[in-house]
């Protein structure tokens, strides 16, 4: 199941005034699996455990993460979403090589920002995160070939907005 | 036939004119708006960070490319008004797959322009450089990002006209002056370059991707060739065979099995 409000009868506002487990909460005893929520510069996308099942793709397991080690971020699996990339290519998690990559794992992202490039054919997919946390796992290797909707990171979008 | 650099334009005297530009260009359906900088680190970035905003179509064309880049972070260098440096601004109404079509119709586009200019084969390699008795004369790198409003796409190209660079900047390079019959501006070549372009955006836009990659496939001159790429665990050599309907080039490797290669160059060796 799918489900998109923008701007529907929920009281956002009033929800995330409230904190955000009790919107988790309604999430789960709705049986929705699937939630996407955008009002203004705000935006909210949640799956449900039984969503979880259902596509193990989003449990946090798939690799040993790249980069410096962090201290787990034990994130609740419903606020862990992967970035996925866009097109078959090459990643590259830097601009150039020899140069810092564009995001490491414990670094806070935010809508919009480079996390790094796809490339195709000579063409440079920027690839920009839509979703806002700390990135805590890199699942893909500088150079490595990467497929339509290959999981190139994981980000626990719950770290963001504990951050706001 | 190598033709030494024409004795009467160089770049001293070529300069480009927006509104020149402009008229000539005046019914092109999609590259609509001329902007000549005198100069520009880099005409993707600046439309990339500085004229993100601004409508398709937009052209960005520089008398002086200070910081010109290629794959990859290399840099691409040329003397002041001595090559075409440019940048288009496009908003492709078209699927991320068939992105890669939009420097295809920029290869062809440059190919078409050039072949009736000089004496020596133009030929496209593998995915988009243009060559020119076998040295590169164009180079095009598309940089873009991809949201939920859309694709920026932005796509650059360099032409070398009076001078090839020197060679510890770009090896195995040449430029158009080297091999025409007659002087050559950069007005000349960069106008029938974009009408054409224009043209191919107006074909893909209306549906005519299929035709376009048809086209930029049966005019690939890699194919048949001895490769070298970048496999996954290094480099791999082997035989250009096809090439995908995702661009991506296949290559028979000595074993027979089949590789399909989607980035870097597919250098081939002497």
């Amino acid at each position: 199941m799918d489900a998109e409000h923008k701007g529907s009868e929920l009281d956002l506002t009033g929800l995330l005034d409230d904190g955000l487990r009790e919107l988790i909460e309604l999430v789960s005893d709705s049986g929705v699996t699937e939630l996407r929520i955008e009002r203004g510069e705000t935006r909210l996308f949640i799956k449900s455990a039984a969503a979880e099942a259902a596509a193990p793709q989003f449990a946090p397991q798939l690799a040993a993460p790249v980069g410096a080690p962090v201290a787990p971020a034990q994130p609740t699996s419903q606020s862990v979403l992967p970035i996925t990339s866009p097109i078959v290519g090459s990643f590259f998690s830097a601009a150039r090589p020899g140069t810092e990559p564009f995001v490491q794992v414990g670094d806070i992202i935010a809508p919009g920002q480079t996390v790094g490039i796809v490339e195709a054919m000579k063409v440079m997919n920027n690839i920009e995160s839509e979703i806002a946390g700390r990135v805590v796992e890199i699942l893909v290797q500088n150079g490595q070939a990467v497929e339509y909707g290959t999981e190139l990171m994981l980000v626990d979008t719950s770290e963001a907005m504990s951050n706001e | 036939m190598q033709l030494p650099p024409s004795p009467t334009l160089g770049a001293d005297d070529d300069h480009l004119s927006s509104v020149v530009l402009a008229q000539r260009l005046s019914a092109n359906r999609v590259l609509r708006e001329y902007r000549v900088l005198a100069e520009v680190g880099s005409t993707n970035t600046y439309l990339l960070e500085e004229a993100r905003e601004a409508d398709e179509g937009l052209v960005i064309l520089a008398e002086y490319q200070t910081a010109g880049r290629g794959r990859l972070g290399r840099t691409w260098v040329a003397p002041a008004r001595s090559a075409i440096s440019c940048s288009i601004l496009l908003r492709p109404r078209l699927p991320i797959r068939d992105h890669f079509l939009l420097t295809a119709a920029c290869a062809l586009a440059v190919r078409a322009t050039l072949a009736p200019l000089v004496t020596a084969p133009v030929r496209v390699k593998w995915p988009n450089d243009v060559l020119l008795g076998g040295r590169k004369v164009c180079g095009i790198l598309a940089e873009t990002t991809h949201s939920s409003n859309g694709a920026v796409f932005v796509l650059g190209f360099g032409v070398n006209v009076h001078v090839a660079p020197n060679a510890d900047v770009a090896t195995n390079a040449t430029c158009i002056a080297h091999h025409a019959s007659l002087p050559t501006t950069r007005t000349d070549v960069v106008v029938p370059i974009l009408i054409t372009l224009d043209a191919l955006l107006v074909e893909l836009y209306a549906g005519g991707s299929e035709r376009l990659w048809r086209e930029w496939r049966d005019g690939l001159d890699t194919i048949g060739r001895e490769v070298e790429v970048d496999g996954p665990t290094g480099k791999l050599r082997g035989r250009a065979v096809d090439v995908g309907r995702d661009g991506g080039l296949v290559v028979e490797l000595p074993d027979g099995t089949h590789y399909t290669v989607y980035a870097g160059d597919a250098i081939e060796p002497p």
